[in-house]
């Protein structure tokens, strides 16, 4: 089992997370589609809305593989959007939701 | 589970070894009987035969071969086959005077032709030739004369002997006999059942009389007849100081040289002596090849010569009569191994297993098949041995094709345990997953159970601060948070429990007040005391430290379970928690005045899902988890939770946790950054694509007091805009259908004065420069700081209301 990586999260926004987190599997996904057909530019976009709204949430990770993934993105690199993509799938396996 | 038919036998395991055992007996026997085997078995002793050929090189005999070219070449002189006798009388007189030590004739001289007189003269005075007799029908009844002659030729023997039975027999002439010297041989080849030849009959039994074989009788040319015994026990002929062991035909098995030994015997065309005799050629080297040397003399020719098969390919029968004779003389025979050879070939068969297997069922599969192999290895190389010794086994064949047959059920079982485990690894497999999924299960259970009853309380909160209207609603509001709460408590006590089963609860240690701890669990469930008329006390012992360094937030769990057990079981009386601190240990006791446990649920109350009674559940509900979770928390932070009670006289709990005591100017845990508490007023609209980040800061926007108005695009933010009242506009730039900075340059356009902010994710591009000339009146960066948000909206919105009740002023003025 991998290790698990646990985020505190504001009591108050509780409710919201669960949504937050869909929102963010479903990115994955479209992430991944956008790699296969090199679109750049989608997954420029959505690394630029990750950067966003990550850290908002507590979840800084997500902001900081956004910010690399929009660089990447306007940069047109494969190699590193795919790893980003990858890390990105991996911290939303591992991350656990503690609310403080 | 389906259990395999072997073990149903329920043999032990020595049980299953024989029978195993036996199996492979009955399995080679079975083997042994077919044709396969027999010449696979004869393929392997040929293979042995040939590595371990001694080396025997062949000088002492010459094979004088009347070949196709020595017809050819004779004919104008002899004419053609079979010759007229006056030749072989030549030959005869040509090796006597060369000096010859037998002159042997692998040609039957039976009926009568030109030249007989002097071929029986140059007999008459030679003592060494020898004449071949053969198995092949003459007359149906032999006469008186007949009979003389087979007398003649026949050798003592004693009574009993073995011999190989003959029911014809054609003899040279009566003749060519007159010599008592001349020996007459039968020439008969009975090769194995793959036609190769590896035995040869010693004696022949025909009419009663006893023959030698042609190789027998050439080794004794030139000598008398020799006496011949027989020991009938080991079936043994002794000739002189010879030994043969003959099997029940009679026959005496060979020991093959080497194959260069066989192919290198001299050979010397019959034409190339004619010629020699008749002076055409020097007779000195010829002469030099004969003397000292038994000289066969017969055809190679494809019309005469038999061809005979042997270890190492087909050769003429001459040669093969010529390289046996050499054979026996030189005792190139083999013999059944000596009774301890076998012996030992037995004790190994079985020894090797059985000393692999001796540790009985803990033994290996490998250091079996190492047996095995060793055991094999061994008989093959003691076979060997014999064989270099002249002696071949009779338990050989049958030992070695056991021990295959047992390594090849050996093998079997192999396989079927291999499969099986194979079997049992997935079945794990299985299980494991299951068990990981059920605990997956249970944790995106509560989860998905936390969610929606987060929202239900935080709703209810909403209820009960704005519905007080209704007294109704309050009670009703009551009842809905205190069910939601004990949900929320049954939620986290089975996510615990399931963390703590994955082993992912860790122990987080820092500097904590102990008393801090305690008073706090106190003062909340002080209520719940008061509710039920119960003294809720705590008291303290004067050693304890303030600050000791443990895990306060899994400290602070396990009072709240055992205290609110406590006061759950407790009908009247009273709930006291003690604290104490002995030799770096924390100590805390919790006592009640309630039933007590009884004795038969001591053990079982600290198990998951178990409670005290069974009736417990029904009249106090819960999961019966606090207990589990609370002692296996006191586990992971080294201490102990234990419980003393008697029915009817109230429980003590103890809890025992090991700590560290910290210098009191340790700072604390960082405080929790202080939140915005100040409300604002007014009325915000939000534009952003993003729905998270348009939830996230409306939440942050109402907890700060403000009202909140939202937008997907540009667009809907320019005609929100213009239709309702709003203070602030927090505008994303990057949007679809309209751009933020292009909705902004609009507002602006259309003389919108109210202040916008720019909501941006790239704070530090040029981005925020565009924004702020395109008519923003400051930037807020993703992710949003709730804190700097806050200060700048407020003062915005200051701003504003000065700037309005200015306008007021103005207007009023």
């Amino acid at each position: 089992m991998p290790q698990k990586i646990t985020v505190h999260v504001d009591r108050e926004i509780q409710d919201l997370v669960p949504t937050f987190l869909a929102n963010r599997k479903r990115d994955l996904a479209t992430l991944k589609e956008a790699l296969s057909a090199r679109n750049f530019e989608s997954m420029r976009i959505i690394g630029h809305n990750l950067k966003g709204v990550g850290g908002g949430y507590g979840f800084h990770e997500i902001t900081a593989i956004g910010a690399l993934m929009e660089k990447a993105g306007k940069d047109a690199q494969t190699e590193t959007l795919a790893e980003l993509i990858q890390r990105y799938g991996e911290y939303l396996e591992a991350v656990e939701v503690e609310y403080v | 589970m389906k259990l395999p038919a072997l073990s149903s036998l329920k043999l032990g395991f020595w049980g299953r070894g024989a029978s195993a055992g036996l199996a492979a007996l009955a399995l080679s026997w079975a083997i042994m009987q077919t044709e396969a085997f027999k010449r696979l078995d004869l393929h392997f002793c040929d293979f042995q035969a040939k590595i371990l050929a001694p080396a025997a090189p062949m000088n002492d005999v010459l094979v004088v071969d009347i070949d196709e070219p020595s017809m050819t070449q004779l004919r104008p002189k002899l004419g053609v086959w079979p010759y007229e006798r006056y030749i072989y009388a030549r030959t005869t007189e040509f090796l006597r005077n060369a000096g010859a030590k037998a002159i042997v004739y692998d040609i039957v001289f039976s009926e009568e032709r030109n030249g007989d007189a002097e071929f029986a003269g140059a007999l008459e005075a030679t003592s060494n030739a020898v004449l071949s007799g053969a198995a092949i029908f003459r007359s149906p009844e032999p006469n008186s004369e007949d009979l003389r002659d087979l007398q003649h030729a026949a050798w003592p023997v004693e009574g009993g002997i073995v011999a190989f039975p003959l029911n014809e027999i054609t003899l040279p002439r009566r003749a060519f006999l007159s010599n008592e010297k001349t020996l007459v041989g039968v020439i008969r080849v009975r090769p194995d059942g793959d036609g190769i030849l590896r035995r040869v009959p010693l004696l022949h039994r025909a009419y009663g009389q006893h023959l030698p074989s042609l190789p027998l009788a050439s080794m004794f040319a030139g000598r008398a007849k020799p006496p011949i015994g027989f020991d009938a026990s080991t079936r043994e002929i002794a000739i002189e100081d010879r030994l043969f062991r003959i099997n029940a035909s009679g026959e005496v098995a060979l020991k093959f040289p080497r194959e260069a030994d066989i192919k290198s015997v001299d050979v010397l065309p019959f034409h190339q002596l004619v010629a020699a005799m008749d002076g055409h050629e020097a007779a000195e080297p010829i002469a030099q090849r004969i003397t000292g040397r038994k000289v066969f003399i017969g055809s190679s020719t494809a019309i005469l010569g038999d061809r005979v098969l042997t270890l190492y390919g087909e050769i003429p029968g001459l040669l093969a009569l010529a390289t046996t004779t050499d054979m026996l003389e030189r005792g190139l025979v083999l013999r059944p191994a000596h009774w301890a050879f076998e012996a030992m070939l037995l004790l190994a068969a079985v020894g090797f297993p059985l000393f692999a297997f001796r540790r009985g069922a803990s033994a290996t599969p490998w250091s079996g098949l190492l047996a095995l192999a060793a055991s094999v290895g061994f008989v093959m190389a003691l076979s060997f041995l014999l064989y270099l010794s002249g002696q071949a086994s009779a338990l050989l064949h049958p030992i070695l094709t056991t021990l295959w047959m047992f390594a090849f059920l050996t093998l079997l079982r192999l396989f079927w345990l291999y499969r099986e485990r194979q079997r049992l690894s997935m079945e794990k497999m299985a299980a494991e997953q299951a068990y990981q999924l059920k605990s997956q299960f249970i944790s995106q259970m509560t989860h998905e159970l936390r969610t929606p009853l987060a929202a239900i309380m935080g709703y209810n909160k909403l209820l009960a601060e704005t519905g007080a209207a209704e007294k109704s609603h309050e009670q009703y509001s009551k009842v809905i948070a205190k069910n939601s709460d004990h949900l929320m408590t049954l939620i986290n006590n089975m996510l615990d429990q399931s963390k703590l089963e994955a082993g992912q609860i860790k122990i987080n240690n820092t500097p904590t007040r102990v008393r801090d701890v305690v008073e706090d669990v106190v003062t909340t469930l002080s209520t719940l005391a008061r509710d039920k008329q119960l003294e809720l006390t705590a008291t303290y012992h004067p050693d304890l430290p303030p600050v000791l360094e443990l895990d306060g937030f899994r400290l602070r769990q396990i009072l709240i379970n055992l205290v609110g057990n406590a006061i759950k079981f407790t009908q009247r009386g009273s709930v006291s928690v003690n604290t104490e601190w002995r030799d770096g240990q924390l100590g805390l006791t919790v006592i009640d005045s309630g039933p007590g446990i009884p004795p038969s649920a001591m053990q079982r109350i600290f198990e998951p899902f178990q409670q005290g009674t069974d009736s417990t559940e029904r009249v106090h509900g819960g999961t019966g988890l606090g207990l589990s979770i609370s002692r296996n928390m006191c586990q992971l932070m080294l201490g102990n939770l234990t419980v003393q009670s008697a029915l009817g006289k109230g429980s003590t709990f103890f809890v025992t946790l090991p700590a560290r005591e910290c210098p009191q100017q340790q700072p604390l845990s960082a405080p929790k950054p202080a939140t915005v508490d100040e409300k604002l007023n007014g009325r915000v609209l939000l534009a952003d694509d993003n729905q998270d980040i348009r939830e996230l800061v409306s939440r942050y926007l109402t907890r700060m007091g403000l009202e909140v108005l939202t937008a997907e695009n540009g667009a809907e933010a320019v005609s929100m805009a213009t239709q309702h009242d709003v203070q602030v506009i927090l505008m994303d730039m990057e949007m679809p259908v309209m751009r933020g900075n292009v909705a902004v340059t609009r507002l602006r356009a259309m003389g919108y004065s109210r202040p916008i902010l720019a909501l941006t994710a790239h704070p530090e591009g040029p981005e925020v420069e565009q924004s702020l000339r395109d008519g923003c009146n400051g930037y807020v960066a993703k992710p949003v700081n709730r804190e700097r948000l806050f200060t700048m909206l407020r003062e915005l919105l200051q701003r504003d209301a000065a700037r309005a009740s200015g306008e007021a002023n103005r207007r009023s003025a």
